[in-house]
């Protein structure tokens, strides 16, 4: 059984690329104009994720209040914000709401379907028993990319799934150098250099809260980031 | 600051409209010349009622206008006045006592001569003489010019065998005396009575009660005489023979005012009647000179003189003040602007026997006249009133009252000075009162214009005006404008600013669309030949999201600073770090980096240093020329780090210098690269130098064809958390 993609998104013709997209990939998808139409529809049946755009017609938070409906109703449910905004605060904020990851909406297809895929991974994992496992160690570190997981010194860090590939491809090649565009890549997205400092500054806040010590993404000036094996 | 342009200040204007003041002296002048009339007009009623008043004392009194020589009928031009004198007279021969005492000599000349030889051809001498009165005496003052003096002849009792002088005197009781005075020598000398009969010459007898002195001068000799007052009646006259030799004691010509010998050719003896005097005394006022003239227009009387003791210029008791002195001095310049008050510098008339104007005519026709005639070479008037004086319902005199215009003039003359000092002096206060507000008015006008220039900063922030704000006044209006205006520009601004960030996020969508779009197209498998278009629309669109995130770049950094946390960290290692970066980014152009060997410690934001860097790093390989390498330069003192960061290239445009880091300001060619430029490069330099308490400046490089930043950061901030 095929799995169903909600996609929340007032421009129609977004909307309908974006379904296409992810039904050529085999997904039932479903998309909904606005708050109202699409909170009806989660109230009889939820989908196995949600694509909800922020800004929805003429409210403008109205993605944030179906994203606090949707993790009241399930937990697990993975949600990810696409927006046209692209300031921190918007970021944080998502986050804080639960929301699985944050794109903005100029991301290709191809790097949405793979968090997709990412996040249904992560899903899949959690359900069944550990299978044959894609895991990278390194120190405390430990990132499972089959179940999209991140553990330091055996405590899960919450990590949305592009922070998780930043770190996973800092931690790869520890103590060289990875420039801000490679990371860009390992994290499937495109965006500019101030965002990419954000996230770091986000991972290593993460990675603080557990560990007041933490010192292991050094940034080198005007080259970008480097994994320190502690 | 812009310097104020050349022309009025206000302070220039007000001082300008202050002139207005100059008004007051005018209207002053005006308002003199109306006192003026008044006072004149005033004037003669006051001559008019003093004639008035005397012709009414007069009245009735006939006996004043009739003496026993009036009925003679003779030549007034033959009269004499005696002069009331102010002192007695020194017999001593020096006659400049006269003059001092205001009296002057008439002269007796050819048209007197009364006797002649017939061989002179020239009348020799002439004679000067005066007439005064002091207490019971008449003075008679001589002055002869005679070159030839022939004393008496000592051996002989004849006196008129020499130079002598001849007096006839009609005596109050009406009789006619004849007196000879001659001399033996200078000094001292009585005279001599003679018969009035032709032949009595020889039956002299000396009379001691008229004396004299006989003072030789240069030019002849000087007489003076003293009679009692008593022997001198309502007629006198004088003549004076002239005696050339010595050997034939002839008598060569005889100058006088009168043949003494007969009583019909004596002068009128002008000694005033003590009665009519009395009555005119107490009646006249002081200033006034008063005629009593008998029906024939003969002289009866005349008192009181027309030259005022001028009153003291500084009058006691008023303005012994600051404003007095002020006025005192500023006198002498007054008498540039304004002519002084004339002063009747002689007696007018003095010496006349007759009154010379024509009121006295219209008076003794019996109606009251008034007249005014002007004073020779002086803007003195005389003012006269003649009334009539009746007696039985006839004409027997008149009264002729006078009085110069020369008090009015002095009052008049005080007025403009006193007016023009308080013009002055209240030009003075209101000019400075003008200079005072407008001093204050332009002092807040310029601290409004300081602020309104500096109102928008820099960064384009806006600042409110708050000079004047809390006033009532229109100035205060203007501050508020100002704030308004200010406020609904930031208003403005802040639109602007959102604008971008609201556009990006407008943009957004519709390049979503674009992009899934083609995301999609390259799903369904194209032919191989519309890869190449599919490929160049993603390169607009990754372009069109450069430029989208750009736009917003500022505001995004700016909110980045406000939540970043400041951190101690090494400058150093940053720096070296970026130009490590560079080198790779860059390639292949060369990057020169001079730096310390020790760190260097600052207080900041690690991450916004290093964007700092690149944006001036970005900017120097742009405007780099040729092959030379970008130098980047970190220096440190005590106080402060400095980066330096240079190149080889164009200078600075003039016209961008001062804008430089300003937002939007760029002085890229349009030519340029793939990289889209909004001007926003160096307005972030400044923002995170401005981050950092620190400056941000550009200039032409010294050493060589090119330019250098330089931003200075503080190095002893304390944190402020």
């Amino acid at each position: 059984m095929s799995r169903t993609i909600a996609i929340v998104e007032d421009d129609p013709s977004i909307r309908e690329n974006y379904a296409d997209a992810l039904r050529k990939q085999g997904y039932q998808v479903t998309g909904y104009g606005n708050r109202q139409e699409a909170m009806r529809a989660f109230q009889t049946r939820l989908p196995n994720l949600a694509i909800i755009d922020i800004g929805l017609a003429d409210e403008i938070d109205g993605g944030f209040e179906i994203c606090r409906a949707l993790r009241a109703m399930s937990a697990t449910l993975p949600i990810i914000f696409l927006t046209a905004r692209d300031s921190d605060i918007d970021t944080v904020s998502g986050l804080r709401m639960g929301a699985d990851d944050y794109l903005t909406k100029d991301i290709s297809l191809p790097h949405l379907s793979a968090r997709i895929a990412a996040l249904f991974r992560r899903l899949d994992a959690a359900q069944a028993p550990a299978a044959a496992e894609e895991v990278l160690e390194r120190g405390k570190l430990r990132v499972d990319l089959n179940r999209m997981r991140v553990s330091w010194n055996d405590a899960p860090v919450d990590l949305t799934v592009t922070e998780l590939w930043i770190v996973h491809g800092l931690a790869r090649h520890p103590g060289h150098v990875k420039h801000r565009d490679q990371l860009m890549r390992d994290a499937r997205m495109v965006v500019d250099d101030t965002t990419v400092t954000s996230h770091i500054k986000r991972i290593r806040r993460k990675f603080v809260e557990h560990d007041p010590g933490f010192d292991c993404i050094e940034t080198v000036y005007g080259m970008g980031y480097r994994w320190k094996s502690g | 600051m812009k310097s104020v342009r050349l022309g009025l200040s206000i302070r220039a204007k007000m001082l300008l409209v202050s002139c207005v003041l100059f008004a007051i002296p005018w209207i002053a002048y005006r308002y003199a010349g109306e006192l003026e009339r008044i006072l004149r007009e005033n004037q003669e009623t006051a001559v008019l009622n003093t004639a008035r008043a005397i012709a009414t004392a007069l009245n009735d009194r006939p006996s004043l206008f009739h003496t026993p020589a009036r009925d003679a009928g003779i030549d007034a031009s033959n009269a004499i006045v005696a002069y009331k004198l102010p002192q007695p007279i020194a017999l001593d021969g020096r006659l400049d006592e006269w003059l001092r005492q205001g009296v002057e000599l008439r002269a007796l000349g050819r048209e007197h001569v009364i006797e002649q030889a017939e061989d002179t051809e020239v009348a020799p001498v002439t004679l000067w003489h005066a007439v005064g009165v002091y207490d019971n005496h008449v003075y008679a003052a001589f002055e002869v010019i005679d070159e030839d003096l022939v004393y008496r002849d000592p051996k002989s009792l004849r006196v008129d065998t020499a130079d002598h002088v001849r007096i006839g005197v009609f005596t109050p009781w009406g009789e006619l005396r004849r007196y000879i005075v001659s001399a033996r020598a200078a000094g001292p000398v009585t005279a001599v009575q003679v018969p009035t009969d032709a032949s009595g010459l020889a039956k002299a007898h000396p009379e001691p009660r008229i004396q004299g002195f006989w003072q030789e001068t240069a030019s002849g000799f000087n007489l003076e005489l003293r009679l009692p007052r008593a022997m001198v009646g309502p007629r006198l006259g004088f003549a004076f023979a002239d005696v050339d030799d010595a050997q034939t004691r002839r008598i060569r010509s005889i100058v006088g005012s009168v043949g003494p010998e007969g009583r019909e050719s004596l002068g009128t003896a002008m000694v005033p009647p003590p009665e009519a005097v009395q009555i005119v005394r107490s009646l006249s006022r002081p200033g006034t000179r008063v005629w009593i003239i008998a029906a024939d227009r003969q002289l009866v009387a005349r008192s009181g003189s027309l030259r005022t003791t001028a009153e003291a210029p500084s009058r006691p008791g008023v303005g012994q003040g600051w404003f007095a002195r002020a006025e005192a001095m500023l006198r002498p310049l007054y008498r540039y602007v304004i002519p002084p008050a004339p002063t009747l510098a002689v007696e007018p008339d003095l010496y006349a026997a007759l009154y010379p104007g024509a009121e006295a005519d219209e008076a003794l026709s019996g109606r009251v006249a008034s007249g005014r005639r002007r004073i020779e070479n002086s803007p003195i008037e005389v003012l006269a009133t003649a009334h009539p004086v009746w007696t039985d319902e006839r004409v027997v005199g008149a009264v002729v009252v006078e009085e110069t215009t020369q008090g009015v003039l002095a009052v008049r003359q005080r007025l403009i000075e006193r007016l023009l000092s308080l013009a002055l002096g209240s030009f003075l206060l209101v000019g400075l009162a003008l200079f005072v507000f407008a001093t204050r008015l332009v002092s807040r006008i310029r601290r409004l214009r300081d602020e309104a220039e500096q109102a928008i900063d820099s960064a384009g922030r806006l600042r409110a005006v708050t000079a004047s704000s809390a006033a009532h006044d229109e100035l205060g209006d203007l501050s508020r404008s100002f704030s308004n205006a200010l406020e609904r520009l930031a208003q403005y601004t802040q639109y602007l600013e959102s604008l971008a960030t609201r556009l990006s996020h407008e943009l957004r969508t519709p390049i979503t669309v674009v992009r899934s779009s083609l995301d999609n197209l390259k799903l369904h498998g194209l032919p191989a030949e519309a890869d190449v278009y599919v490929t160049r629309a993603e390169q607009g669109l990754a372009r069109l999201a450069t430029i989208i995130t750009r736009m917003t770049e500022a505001t995004r950094l700016e909110r980045m600073m406000r939540d970043s946390e400041r951190e101690r960290f090494d400058l150093r290692a940053v720096v070296t770090g970026c130009v490590e970066g560079y080198r790779i980014a860059y390639a292949p152009k060369r990057f020169a980096l001079i730096a310390p060997a020790e760190p260097v410690l600052l207080t900041g934001v690690p991450d916004l240093i290093a964007q700092m860097l690149d944006k001036l790093a970005a900017n120097a390989v742009d405007f780099a020329r040729g092959d030379h390498p970008i130098e980047i330069e970190l220096r440190v003192t005590a106080q402060e780090a400095t980066l330096a960061v240079r190149n080889i290239g164009p200078r600075l445009p003039a016209e961008i210098r001062e804008r430089l880091f300003h937002s939007m300001a760029s002085v890229r060619p349009h030519s340029g690269g793939d990289e889209p430029h909004l001007g926003l490069g160096l307005y972030i330099v400044h923002l995170i130098a401005d981050f950092h308490h620190g400056k941000a400046i550009a200039r032409d490089r010294a050493d060589a064809e090119g330019v250098e930043v330089l931003v200075r950061l503080p190095r002893l901030v304390s944190d402020p958390g």
